[in-house]
């Protein structure tokens, strides 16, 4: 992890941010904004939503951007802000993230694999399939499928156990497949 | 990340992200963050405040100067004949020793066409008083070299318009002051029974705007040299 940090470039664009150009800002947002956008409508799951947390985070990024360290890339940083704030526009929504076996209606033996390799991905399927997820299957999936973050980071971001992110991530990961499974045949 | 789907996403990974946020949305995050930018930009401020406090005293002196004029009508006759009399002497300078006189003569040096016609002006004067005769005249020469001079310093500020429409008006109404000022001295000058007096405030208001006209047309020319420089900086790094 040193190591890593070590070999982090400066961001041209960021140091000309903390110098004060207005004209970088627009640059930083429309470099990061897409994917931030769609990394928090993800897990929101709602546009408006996804929409004031995009908006919140760059105000609180560019207003923090003196104490960004470089111990991640500018975008890495940037993410995880985003990631915090659309976890906490879930939870606002009232959605517990643990009570992920309440708003799972379908039953699904942890031991019931299906045959992956029979299935034919495409990617608006997948896109529809993690929409469908319960909020606390797809915040998982989210993260760990789609952002990269490991079940550590996982754990420490939404507050639970490394134990409950594993089992939650297996369940979400099988009941997506179902429905990807349900949706091609239909 | 072993799984076919696991395997899948992290190859298609780009593709998911179709959506685009509302084109909007910059403009509220910008309009949230304008204020962390000027903290983080205390050159350009203060800088920019410190012209803008120029401005603004020479406008009070400006006025204060002008309410004492037309307002102690009477008590000034003694320093109104001792100017009278430097009057033909200062053949080449502009006739009235007023701190503005240094900043207009120094319009007259960047317009050299307005030089000729202020030194033809300066002659006729000096030599309409030297003989004594028609010295109404020669404050009406006066007041309309002036009164040009001005509308060259307005049509000067006016390109300011494009740039800064917000500090344009800021100058402008205070230009228009004055200017008013100017007009009630000339609504009082076919009643007022001290002519001479009401000419000389108006002559000394006129000078006024000249001296505030071109301290703002300083101030722009800073602000202009800032810009550039700092567009120069910011591209060099490109």
């Amino acid at each position: 992890m040193l190591e890593l940090t070590a070999t982090i470039q400066r961001d041209e664009l960021v140091e000309r941010c903390r110098q004060g150009d207005r004209r970088s800002y627009g640059e930083l947002y429309q470099k990061y904004s897409k994917a931030m956008f769609n990394t928090s409508l993800r897990i929101v799951n709602n546009t408006a939503d996804a929409e004031d947390v995009l908006q919140e985070s760059f105000v609180d990024a560019f207003a923090a951007i003196d104490t960004f360290a470089y111990k991640s890339t500018f975008g890495a940083w940037m993410k995880r802000i985003v990631v915090n704030k659309s976890i906490n526009a879930l939870r606002k929504r009232k959605m517990q993230i643990v009570d992920i076996e309440k708003t799972s209606a379908v039953y699904l033996p942890e031991e019931d694999n299906f045959d992956e390799e029979a299935l034919k991905f495409k990617v608006e399927e997948i896109k529809k399939a993690v929409k469908d997820l319960p909020n606390g299957y797809r915040t998982v999936i989210s993260l760990h499928l789609f952002e990269g973050y490991d079940q550590e980071e996982i754990a420490e971001i939404l507050q639970i156990s490394h134990a409950t992110v594993r089992t939650q991530y297996m369940r979400a990961k099988q009941k997506l497949l179902l429905i990807i499974k349900q949706g091609g045949l239909s | 990340m072993s799984s076919p789907l696991e395997k899948f996403i992290l190859e298609n990974r780009e593709k998911f992200d179709t959506d685009t946020p509302d084109p909007r949305l910059w403009e509220k995050i910008s309009e949230k963050i304008d204020p962390d930018i000027k903290k983080s930009k205390p050159v350009r401020s203060i800088v920019f405040r410190r012209l803008m406090g120029v401005a603004a005293t020479l406008l009070l002196v400006a006025l204060t100067s002008v309410i004492y004029h037309s307002m102690h009508k009477s008590e000034t006759p003694p320093t109104l004949a001792e100017k009278k009399q430097s009057r033909p002497d200062t053949s080449n300078n502009l006739p009235v020793a007023n701190p503005p006189v240094d900043s207009t003569s120094g319009i007259a040096q960047t317009l050299p066409v307005n030089k000729k016609s202020k030194d033809e002006d300066a002659q006729t004067l000096s030599a309409s008083d030297s003989s004594g005769i028609k010295s109404d005249n020669g404050d009406n020469k006066e007041m309309y070299y002036y009164t040009k001079l001005i509308e060259l310093k307005h049509e000067e500020l006016k390109t300011l318009v494009k740039d800064e429409p917000l500090l344009y008006k800021q100058f402008s109404g205070d230009v228009q002051r004055l200017d008013s000022v100017y007009h009630s001295l000339k609504t009082q000058l076919p009643t007022n029974s001290n002519r001479e007096q009401v000419i000389e405030a108006m002559i000394s208001n006129l000078q006024l705007q000249i001296g505030l006209l071109n301290k703002q047309l300083d101030i722009i020319k800073k602000i202009k040299h800032i810009k550039k420089t700092e567009y120069e900086k910011a591209y060099k790094s490109v």
